[in-house]
């Protein structure tokens, strides 16, 4: 079980939701938390959580880290809306601050994963619509594949170049502008 | 993020395995990453494989970022190109939620802006000014003018590779006569800015001409 933790306990008046992955495990996070995901948000303003909310298409490896970064990121959340009364006190600005930096830090060691667990991860946040999540993992993507040729990214992934080399050539025509 | 076009792959499948390739994404995905990468490596993908081919059309972001060093008549060239073989595609992604950024840099864009082109379909705006030369009040009032639609305006006013310490954030809430017509659906403007220095507080003085009211909080 990947919650009760001392943080979630104190929250304990707060509504607790029961998320199963596609092999069956069974993991207890705060609304707070599963709300970072727009799907299951909507799942709780539909009121069809009550015994958990199955995820078919999210293995509890996976499920774990995505509800790490929820954790981690709810928080966040909270600590934001929490301080904004306080804009103009400057301790909290500091506060802020050093938290933000955490959460990048947080981020960063993150995105530390093998090609398969980031695949996993970007599918994970687009289907339980977690724009964070997805935002993180589809940019590292893209930060792989900048100033690289066409060459390079299919080597790179594993793209079978199925356009026949005149379909290619017409192509590259067509989009000469952007090839100089 | 509803299935892409093609979406026919295994979206039900469990996630895991190996030997999993970049094939396994929906093309909504392909389009938020290509979302992410500057426009000119986005347009390129699509000598990748069949299925590439039209992807960077959908692509729910555009980064036109130029340099110091370039060439204004290439870029601007180039962008005309890219934004005549876009088409009418959406630049907001038909998911629910995803936000379109567009980047632009001022210094470069300002002259475009003069021929004064609609931004129909433009509900969120960044704009930053890295090179710290260009953005300029006819710049922002051209833009306010042109986005009928614009509901997010996010103008960051700090150079490059610093921080911003601060950040000025105003609702906006349309008069009951309009004075100058800018969008009605307005909701946000963000200042971040460094310090309120003259640039800052012109800036602020020109939002105030279109009753765009704020505070500090």
């Amino acid at each position: 079980m990947a919650s009760a933790g001392s943080g979630d306990e104190k929250a304990a008046a707060a509504a607790m939701i029961t998320l199963i992955s596609s092999d069956n495990e069974k993991f207890e996070v705060t609304e707070a938390t599963a709300t970072l995901s727009q799907t299951i948000r909507h799942m709780i303003e539909d009121g069809c959580t009550d015994g958990g909310v199955p995820l078919p298409n999210v293995t509890s490896k996976i499920l774990a880290r995505v509800i790490e970064y929820c954790k981690k990121h709810a928080t966040a959340a909270a600590g934001e809306e929490g301080s904004s009364s306080s804009f103009s006190d400057a301790a909290f600005l500091e506060v802020d601050r050093a938290f933000l930096e955490e959460l990048e830090e947080f981020d960063d060691a993150f995105l530390e994963v093998d090609r398969a667990t980031l695949f996993d991860l970007i599918l994970a946040a687009n289907y339980l619509d977690i724009k964070g999540l997805l935002n993180l993992t589809c940019q590292k993507v893209a930060d792989s594949v900048k100033g690289k040729t066409p060459e390079q990214i299919r080597e790179m992934y594993n793209i079978v170049n199925d356009l026949t080399p005149e379909e290619e050539a017409e192509i590259r025509r067509e989009t000469q502008w952007a090839f100089e | 993020m509803p299935p892409g076009r093609r979406g026919k792959r295994g979206n039900q499948a469990p996630m895991e395995g190996s030997g999993r390739t970049i094939d396994i994404f929906p093309d909504g995905v392909f389009q938020h990453i290509l979302g992410f990468l500057p426009a000119r490596d986005a347009v390129r993908t699509c000598v990748l494989a069949r299925r590439w081919c039209d992807l960077w059309m959908f692509a729910t972001g555009l980064r036109i970022i130029g340099n110091e060093d370039d060439d204004m008549g290439e870029l601007r060239e180039f962008v005309d190109h890219l934004l005549l073989n876009r088409g009418t595609a959406p630049l907001k992604h038909s998911s629910s939620g995803s936000t379109t950024y567009v980047f632009i840099s001022f210094s470069i864009f300002k002259r475009d802006l003069r021929r004064c082109p609609t931004f129909s379909k433009l509900k969120t705006l960044l704009l930053n000014d890295y090179l710290s030369l260009g953005l300029d009040l006819d710049a922002i009032t051209c833009i306010l003018k042109h986005s009928p639609v614009l509901e997010k305006l996010t103008l960051e006013l700090f150079p490059k590779g610093s921080h911003h310490k601060m950040e000025i954030k105003v609702s906006y809430s349309p008069p009951v006569q309009t004075i100058a017509a800018i969008s009605e659906h307005l909701k946000m403007v963000e200042v971040k800015c460094e310090v309120v220095d003259e640039r800052v507080y012109k800036v602020l003085k020109l939002l105030c001409t279109f009753s765009i009211r704020f505070s500090f909080e």
